[in-house]
This record gives C-alpha cells, sequence and structure tokens, in this order.
C-alpha cells in the first residue's frame, strides 16, 4: 500500500484527541487508540506508508522496521473494515 | 466499554454536541393528525443555502458527528440535495427524515450516491389508515413507493410510526411489512403536544388497554427490563445533543423547546458555549434533582422525556404523565415476568 486513501462510506470527528471512524454502509463505529489516531491524522494529511512509519518510530520511539511493520497492519486492518482504500482506485 | 458508549460519555462529560437534529424547514404536503409541528406554506424565515452551509461547517468544528436533517418534509427545499452533499463532504453520519412522498428512484440514486447512513420513513399502517392520518389521498402509495426505490439502491431504511388509535389494528401489519421487507420499525406511542401548546392532538393517544398490547407484544421488543441499580432519568438534550430550527433558533432537543439563541446572529459554538441558564440546569441535572421520580419505585423503567414534561406538564423536572403511564404498563409487565 502507497498512499492511503479514505473510502466515501465513512463519518469520522477526533474527539477529544481520539478518532471515531463510521461506515455508513454497515452502520459500524470504529474507536482508535492513541497510536492508531496519530496515524490517522497523517492518513488525512495525504501521507504515504513510509512518510507515515518515519513519523510514528520518531513520535513513540521505536524502530523503522517496527513502525513500518505497525503501520503496514493498521492499514491494512482499516481496509478490511472498509474505512481504507489502496490509493491507486479511484474512490473519492 | 463499547465505542458507542465510550463516544457517549465523552461527549456527555465534555459537553461535546455529538447529535444535531437540524430542522430545515417547517413546510409539509402533508396533514398528519398527530404532529407536533404547527406548519406553514411560508419558506420565508427558513435559513439560507449559505447560512446553514456556515453552520454544518461549525458544527464540524465542535465535534458533531451523527446529524439529522429534519422538516416538515426536507425535500421540499430545492437545495436539499446540495445540503446533503455538503454534509457528508465533511464526514458527517448523516441521517435524513422524511414521509417519502418526494423520493423518486432518480432520488434515491443519488442519496445511495451520497452514503447517507439511513432514511427513516414515516409509515402509519395499511392505505386507508395511512392516508386517513396523513389527511392526503394517495400518500401511502407514494410513500411505499419511495422505500422500494430506497431499498433498490441499498439505501438503509427505518420506518418510524407513531402508533395512536386510529392505527393501532394496523401495528401487527406495519410489524409484518417491516419483517419481509427487512427494514427497522420504531414504534412510539407518546405522540407529543403541539409545540405550541396545543393538545388537541392528544386525544388520539392510545387507552391504557391499547398500550398494554403494544407492549406486551414479544415480535415488538418494546419491553423494558427493570435496571434500578442504574435507573437514570437524566437525557442527552443540552449535554451531547442539541438542535437547529428552521429559523436558526438552537435548543437542547427538538421536544425540549428552550430558547439557547440563534445562529443567524452568532456562531454555533457561541451560543453552546454560552453560560446560559437552560443549559448549566440540563448539564448538572441528575436524579437528585427530580425529588418526586427520585423516590418512585417506576424509575426503573421509566423513559421519561423532559421536553414533553414541560409541554404537557409545565415541568422539565417533574413526573410526566405519560411516562408515568408507560412506566405503570412496563413495572406491571416486569411483574408479570417475574
Amino acid at each position: 500500500m502507497n498512499r492511503p486513501v479514505k473510502t466515501d462510506n465513512i463519518a469520522c470527528r477526533i474527539i477529544e484527541g481520539q478518532a471515531f471512524i463510521i461506515n455508513t454502509k454497515t452502520s459500524t463505529l470504529h474507536e482508535l487508540d492513541e497510536t492508531a489516531t496519530f496515524i490517522w491524522r497523517l492518513v488525512e494529511k495525504g501521507r504515504g506508508h513510509e512518510d507515515i512509519a518515519r513519523s510514528l518510530s520518531e513520535e513513540f520511539d521505536v524502530s523503522r522496521e517496527q513502525a513500518s511493520k505497525d503501520t503496514a497492519d493498521f492499514l491494512r486492518e482499516l481496509e478490511k473494515k472498509g474505512i481504507l482504500a489502496a490509493s491507486d482506485e479511484t474512490l473519492r | 466499554m463499547k465505542p458507542s458508549d465510550k463516544l457517549s460519555v465523552l461527549t456527555r462529560t465534555n459537553h461535546i454536541p455529538l447529535i444535531c437534529i437540524f430542522e430545515l424547514t417547517r413546510r409539509c404536503n402533508l396533514r398528519c393528525r398527530h404532529c407536533y409541528i404547527d406548519q406553514t406554506a411560508d419558506p420565508r424565515g427558513e435559513l439560507t443555502t449559505d447560512r446553514i452551509k456556515a453552520v454544518l461547517g461549525q458544527l464540524a468544528k465542535a465535534g458533531t458527528l451523527n446529524l439529522i436533517f429534519t422538516g416538515g418534509e426536507i425535500f421540499l427545499r430545492d437545495d436539499l440535495f446540495e445540503l446533503c452533499r455538503f454534509a457528508r463532504h465533511r464526514e458527517f453520519d448523516l441521517r435524513l427524515f422524511s414521509n417519502g412522498t418526494m423520493i423518486d428512484g432518480e432520488a434515491a440514486r443519488r442519496l445511495a450516491k451520497m452514503r447517507v447512513s439511513s432514511v427513516e420513513i414515516s409509515l402509519y399502517g395499511r392505505r386507508d389508515t395511512h392516508d386517513r392520518i396523513t389527511g392526503v389521498k394517495g400518500s401511502f402509495l407514494k410513500t411505499t413507493a419511495a422505500i422500494e426505490h430506497l431499498k433498490s439502491h441499498g439505501v438503509p431504511v427505518t420506518i418510524k410510526c407513531p402508533v395512536i388509535k386510529t392505527n393501532f389494528k394496523d401495528y401487527p401489519w406495519l410489524a409484518a411489512f417491516a419483517k419481509s421487507n427487512k427494514l427497522n420499525l420504531r414504534l412510539d406511542p407518546a405522540i407529543a403536544p403541539k409545540d405550541s401548546g396545543d393538545r388537541k392532538n392528544l386525544r388520539y393517544r392510545l387507552s391504557g388497554p391499547q398500550m398494554s398490547v403494544l407492549f406486551n407484544d414479544p415480535a415488538l421488543k418494546l419491553k423494558k427490563l427493570p435496571d434500578q441499580e442504574n435507573a437514570d432519568l437524566s437525557c442527552s438534550a443540552g449535554a451531547n445533543m442539541v438542535t437547529i430550527g428552521y429559523d436558526g433558533t438552537v435548543y437542547p432537543c427538538l421536544q425540549l423547546l428552550l430558547p439557547l439563541g440563534s445562529v443567524r446572529e452568532r456562531a454555533f459554538s457561541t451560543v453552546w458555549n454560552d453560560n446560559n441558564i437552560h443549559l448549566a440546569k440540563l448539564r448538572g441535572l441528575s436524579i437528585n434533582d427530580l425529588p418526586e421520580c427520585f423516590k418512585c419505585n417506576l424509575s426503573a423503567v421509566c423513559r421519561r422525556c423532559p421536553g414533553i414534561a414541560l409541554l404537557e406538564d409545565r415541568t422539565a423536572i417533574g413526573p410526566s404523565k405519560i411516562a408515568c403511564k408507560i412506566a405503570k404498563i412496563q413495572h406491571s409487565i416486569a411483574s408479570d415476568f417475574q
């Protein structure tokens, strides 16, 4: 996955530092923790996977390899939930 | 804790307007006999498209996630689709309340494309019953056609129906209709007086025995199990829920008509965060502020609405006749059950 892109199925707000995302297709509410919200904010800024991993590594003091894996896992999870699409899909 | 509970607690505690009911118009093409709205045919006084968009931007910033467009009949506004598109671009969870009579195949297609979360349609029973309640012949056929259009385009539909004397015999038909069409169904016997305070429409309320039949029907799942330990008679109004009236007046809720200010004159957040006496009371309200209700042995099954209590019983913080009546029925069902 290069640059993650939000699908047009979502409703979202960051409340008290925490992201809450609804998949409007399934009416499911998802809650992101602090780290996930950090990544989500970067997704919203249109940042790519490697860029996100670099910021994550710096912010949370983890290795680049670990940050890259964590980012990929998280983005894949959001794809499965219908919140993200791959950047080459023109959903937006 | 479930994400929805956590979000509710977080927003109630911090007074974030998570839910906004936005009344776009008071015009309507039906004349439903139980309706709480004093209708008008005059669009003057309604907020303009630009003003609504500005307020939606302010709501998004304030943290509103769940947005409901209601009326009147919202499809009477020429700019409805423009407003829906705007709201979805700002990533609101958007629900529409409508009578469905103006939703054709093209409208359903556009709503599906915008990914509205659901359309909640008022349907009151079989054809004759429905048309008798709306006062408009042919409205049943238009409303049920709208449900078909929305379904075929994959837009989630909820059927909403106040159960009154006129359609009491039709509620089993509605339940079967919703089941066979795989639609959500919301039945409510607690109709509210008119906003003007006029109570004439309350003559359509169900009798006690009729309510008892309704709450005892296992197919409807209206039975409320008693929860004495967590009895909570407060509500979200003014805490994490807000209503914006058709003319820009801000209220804690569509039913609780305590004016807080106007978005015509001030930014939404200024009204919401103002030191308004109504808001301060609502936000500090606990079961201890309702001494009569606190002592009542029905509080565990009570679904008291402060707005209806204010309109009907002239007090937002005292007992509500209709809530007491329903609570007594719920309590007797629970006692039989035990």
